[in-house]
């Protein structure tokens, strides 16, 4: 049981966190709320692997591509409170479940990223339109 | 309308985003893979914000101006992701999906009521629709992982 609360949790604080940056939003321009959420985040993470883990820092061994997560950030942070500010979390997360689910299957189905592949199957649509609905209930309900 | 073709392709860029930290992870270790993440978007951001011109935000004083709550926003993310981390250990994917599927839209609900004071009860209609649709498409997926784990086997015994 204490499993489902954890994860339940898990939703609701990445639920504040959405919510949140998109309310530093008023104050600071995207590329700033970027800032601020990273550095924080960032200095906490430091924290945790220079006392727990014990070991030194290094980012070597890793396929260039990784390098790419950095940029991929920025742009989601700042999109993602941009459009928080402007539509509201509900409006912003249901939507952005739609574009999740449109990627993972298209990553799925070509093995994108050394994934096992799993081809699309009609069956799945039915699931997809059900989302479809659900979302757009909640932005335009 | 720009809004919401932001958001999906948001959405859209957050499953690259991690497939390319789970490679990160198993290179590095979690905390180190998710740390190149932070540091490279700390560096970024930082120099896009002199690039356009907003410097001025980073004074002191203007910092100190804005409610201390707002800044906890990494806070947060970092406690979801400890917590996402030891309950999909136990709970495995299809659980772990909706149940913070769930968690994150019943908390915006209640967010955008307190800072945008905007309360639509059918939204609650949606959401539901939105977990059974995502339950369903597990559940199915589920099963064809079964179903080809379970040829495997048996080509393997032939």
């Amino acid at each position: 049981m204490i499993y489902f609360v954890f994860l339940v949790l898990a939703g609701v604080f990445q639920g504040f966190m959405i919510s949140l940056n998109g309310q530093l939003g008023n104050y600071y321009s995207l590329f700033a709320i970027c800032f601020f959420v990273h550095a924080i985040a960032g200095v906490f993470l430091y924290l945790y692997i220079k006392f727990k883990e014990k070991k030194p820092i290094t980012f070597r061994g890793v396929p260039k591509y990784v390098y790419a997560v950095g940029f991929m950030g920025v742009i989601m942070v700042s999109t993602s409170s941009w459009c928080t500010l402007h539509i509201g979390a509900t409006a912003m997360l249901s939507l952005s479940v739609i574009g999740q689910m449109t990627s993972s299957a298209i990553v799925d189905h070509y093995g994108w990223f050394n994934s096992t592949k799993k081809p699309f199957r009609l069956k799945q649509l039915p699931c997809y339109l059900l989302v479809l609905v659900g979302v757009l209930i909640v932005v335009y309900g | 309308m720009i809004y919401y073709m932001v958001a999906v392709a948001n959405g859209f860029l957050n499953t690259i985003n991690k497939m390319v930290n789970v490679k990160a992870g198993e290179c590095l270790g979690t905390a180190r893979g998710a740390m190149i993440n932070y540091i490279e978007a700390t560096v970024i951001a930082f120099c896009l914000v002199y690039v356009t011109g907003n410097g001025g935000e980073f004074r002191l004083e203007y910092i100190k101006e804005v409610p201390l709550l707002f800044y906890l926003g990494s806070i947060c993310g970092l406690a979801a992701m400890i917590f996402l981390i030891v309950g999909t250990k136990q709970k495995g994917a299809m659980t772990s999906t909706v149940l913070m599927l769930l968690g994150q839209l019943g908390t915006s609900i209640v967010l955008d009521y307190v800072f945008f004071e905007v309360f639509r009860p059918i939204q609650i209609v949606g959401i539901f629709l939105i977990l059974v649709g995502i339950t369903w498409k597990e559940k199915l997926r589920e099963a064809e992982s079964a179903l080809n784990l379970a040829k495997a086997n048996e080509e393997e015994t032939e």
